[in-house]
C-alpha cells in the first residue's frame, strides 16, 4: 500500500537487497514516508526519522573505525609485578566446613591475603551463616556503586576471618568491555567448572584448563594489561592449549578470534594479544 | 552466554524505534531495530554505509551537499538531532570569511582568540568539551592534537570538509577545532572558505543576545517560540526533567552515598587486594 512517489536506491543488508522507496504520507503535519522493502519483507518509517536512522549507522561506523584504528596503535606491555598464586592452607576454616558439610565449590586462585572460590549454593544462603566468625563485608564491585551484573550473575561476596579476604562466585565471572559490568561466562564453561577439578591436600581446585581461560580473560578484560606474574602462570599451563576441549571453551568467549588469541599465546606474544584482539574485525 | 567483547557503538531512540549497533568482537556486527537484528561482517557493513550515504544524498537533493564529505559526528549530533534539520536543508552556500568575523561556542558564543577551545589549545584539561561532540572513546586533548596535525600536514579545507555555519549567522556549528587550530597558526585576518546551510523555516539565533551577559534568558526564550519546537516536543522535554528530579531510587542511591563516604578507604584497601 502508499503512494509511491520514487525509489530512491536500493541498499544491501546482508545477502538481502531493499529497495529504499519515498511514499506520499498520510497528511502534511507528518511529512512524507519512507519504505525499506523487497518482495518479502518491509520496514515502514517516516522521512525524518530514516534520515535519523541513517546518520546514526554512518556515525556507528565513524565509531567503529577510530576505535579500531585506536586500538591497533595502542600498545599494551606486560606490566611489572603482579601478585603469583599461593599454596593454599587446608586448615582454612571455610574450606574446612565446606569439605566437612560437603558443600560442592572449586578453589580459583589464592594470593596473598585472599582466597577466591566458587560455590554451588541457592542464591540466598549465605556463607556466614555456615562458618562461625565470617564477616560479610562490601564489596568492592558491589551494586550500590554502580556496577552491573548481567545475565543472572550473582553479585561477588566478600567475606573476612581473621585478616584473610574470601571472594565468593556463584558462577564463573567474566569483565565485559561496557564499564563497570560484568558476565558470566558460556554455560559450557559454567557446566565444565562442576564436571572437571583438580584436587590436592583435600582442596578441589578448578581444573587447570578452565583456570586458564580464566586467568586470560581477567587479563584481557579486566586488568586490559597482562603482568609478569599472568606470564608466568599462563606459560606454566601453557600445555592445555593443545587439547581440543580447551579449544572449544575458548571458542566460546574469543569466537573467530580462537585461532589467532592461540597462536599468540604459544608464541608469547603478550604485549600484542589486547591490541590485536581489540582492533580484530570480522 | 554471551559475547564479553560487545562494544556499544550508538544508541538511540527514533520514534517508535530504539536502534542500537553493536561491535561484537570475534563475531558479525549486530544492528538492532526494536526486536528485530540484523547480522554483517565489516564488509557488508561499509557497503551498507556506501548505499546510505547515496540514499541521504538523493533525499535531500541540495546541490553542495554530500553525505560522504560529512562528518559522521556532526551530522547525527546536530543535523539528524530531534528537530532533524538536514530534513529541511533548503541551500549550501560556499563563501569566504576573515576568521576574526566568526563567533564560537553553543551556549555562550565569543570570539576564537576569547573562547574556552581557543585558552585550552595547550591544556591537558578538556573541561571545554561539548558532550557527545567527540568521537566515543576519544578525549578532548586527542581531538585538539590530532585537528592540529591535520591542519598542518592536509592544510585546510581537507576533503571537501568545510567550516558549517548556518543562515546568515557567523556562529560556527562544526570545525571550531579547526578554526582555532588556523587562528592560531595564521592569525584572525585569514579569510577561509566556508559552507553556509540554508534551512526553511529555521530561526535564527541573535548573535549580540547569544553572546551577552543574558545569553541564558535568551536561549530559553528562543526555545520556547521556537517555531520547530513543536507542543509535544517542548511537553517531552519538560516531562523527562521533571523526571529526572522526581524519579529517586532511594535505596540504592543513599547506600552507594555512605558507601563513597564512610568506607572509600577500606574498599580502596579490598579493590587493591583483589585486583593484585
Amino acid at each position: 500500500m502508499g503512494e509511491l512517489l520514487r525509489e530512491i536506491h536500493p541498499i544491501k543488508l546482508g545477502n538481502e537487497e531493499l529497495m529504499v522507496e519515498l511514499n506520499e504520507g498520510g497528511n502534511a503535519s507528518t511529512g512524507k514516508i519512507i519504505h525499506i522493502q523487497n518482495k518479502d519483507f518491509r520496514l515502514e518509517m517516516y522521512e525524518r526519522e530514516f534520515l535519523r536512522m541513517a546518520a546514526t549507522v554512518l556515525r556507528a561506523k565513524s565509531e567503529l573505525d577510530y576505535f579500531k584504528d585506536k586500538e591497533k596503535d595502542q600498545k599494551y606491555p606486560v606490566l611489572k609485578g603482579g601478585a603469583l598464586s599461593e599454596k593454599p592452607d587446608a586448615a582454612d576454616p571455610l574450606i574446612k566446613t565446606l569439605n566437612a558439610k560437603n558443600i560442592p565449590y572449586r578453589l580459583v586462585e589464592c594470593k596473598k591475603g585472599v582466597m577466591t572460590l566458587i560455590v554451588d549454593l541457592p542464591k540466598k544462603q549465605r556463607l556466614s551463616k555456615l562458618c562461625r566468625g565470617l564477616k560479610k563485608r562490601v564489596h568492592p564491585y558491589c551494586v550500590e556503586l554502580g556496577y552491573v551484573y548481567l545475565y543472572k550473575l550473582t553479585p561477588f561476596e566478600l567475606y573476612e576471618k581473621n585478616g584473610e579476604l574470601y571472594q565468593i562466585y556463584r558462577q564463573l565471572p567474566c569483565c565485559s568491555l561496557t564499564p563497570k559490568t560484568f558476565i558470566p561466562l558460556d554455560r559450557m564453561i559454567q557446566a565444565e567448572v562442576w564436571d572437571t577439578s583438580a584436587e590436592k591436600d583435600g582442596i578441589v581446585y578448578l581444573a587447570e584448563h578452565v583456570r586458564y581461560i580464566y586467568r586470560l580473560c581477567r587479563a584481557v578484560f579486566q586488568s586490559r594489561s597482562f603482568t609478569e606474574a599472568d606470564v608466568e602462570e599462563l606459560t606454566a599451563m601453557e600445555h592445555v592449549l593443545d587439547t581440543e576441549r580447551t579449544k572449544e571453551l575458548m571458542s566460546k568467549v574469543f569466537f573467530n578470534f580462537t585461532p589467532f588469541m592461540i597462536k599468540m599465546l604459544k608464541n608469547k606474544e603478550y604485549d600484542e594479544i589486547i591490541s590485536r584482539y581489540l582492533s580484530y574485525v570480522e | 552466554m554471551s559475547n564479553p567483547a560487545v562494544t556499544k557503538l550508538q544508541k538511540k531512540r527514533i520514534g517508535n524505534y530504539n536502534v542500537w549497533l553493536d561491535d561484537n568482537i570475534g563475531e558479525r556486527m549486530h544492528l538492532h531495530i526494536n526486536k528485530f537484528r540484523a547480522d554483517m561482517d565489516y564488509e557488508m557493513f561499509q557497503a551498507l554505509c556506501r548505499d546510505l550515504e547515496v540514499t541521504i544524498n538523493s533525499l535531500v537533493d541540495v546541490a553542495g551537499f554530500d553525505a560522504s564529505k560529512m562528518d559522521p559526528v556532526f551530522m547525527e549530533q546536530l543535523l539528524c538531532d530531534e528537530r532533524c534539520l538536514l530534513h529541511d536543508l533548503e541551500q549550501v552556500k560556499e563563501e569566504k570569511i576573515r576568521l576574526s568575523q566568526l563567533w564560537v561556542g553553543f551556549k555562550n558564543i565569543k570570539r576564537i582568540p576569547k573562547s574556552d577551545y581557543y585558552k585550552k589549545l595547550h591544556s591537558d584539561k578538556g573541561s571545554y568539551r561539548k558532550k557527545g561532540s567527540d568521537h566515543n572513546c576519544q578525549t578532548p586533548v586527542e581531538r585538539m592534537d590530532s585537528c592540529k596535525e591535520l591542519i598542518a600536514q592536509k592544510g585546510y579545507p581537507y576533503a571537501d570538509q568545510y567550516i558549517i555555519l548556518y543562515g546568515d549567522n557567523n556562529i560556527i556549528y562544526d570545525g571550531q577545532h579547526r578554526a582555532v587550530c588556523l587562528w592560531e597558526a595564521n592569525g584572525g585576518d585569514m579569510e577561509i572558505p566556508i559552507q553556509r546551510y540554508i534551512f526553511k523555516g529555521y530561526r535564527h539565533k541573535n548573535e549580540a543576545m547569544l553572546s551577552s551577559p543574558f545569553a541564558g534568558v535568551y536561549r530559553t526564550w528562543h526555545g520556547f517560540f521556537d517555531p520547530q519546537n513543536t507542543p509535544a516536543k517542548t511537553l517531552g522535554r519538560w516531562k523527562q526533567r521533571i523526571g529526572r528530579i522526581v524519579y529517586f531510587p532511594f535505596r540504592r542511591k543513599i547506600k552507594s552515598f555512605f558507601y563513597r563516604i564512610f568506607l572509600a578507604k577500606k574498599l580502596d584497601a579490598y579493590k587493591n587486594i583483589l585486583e593484585q
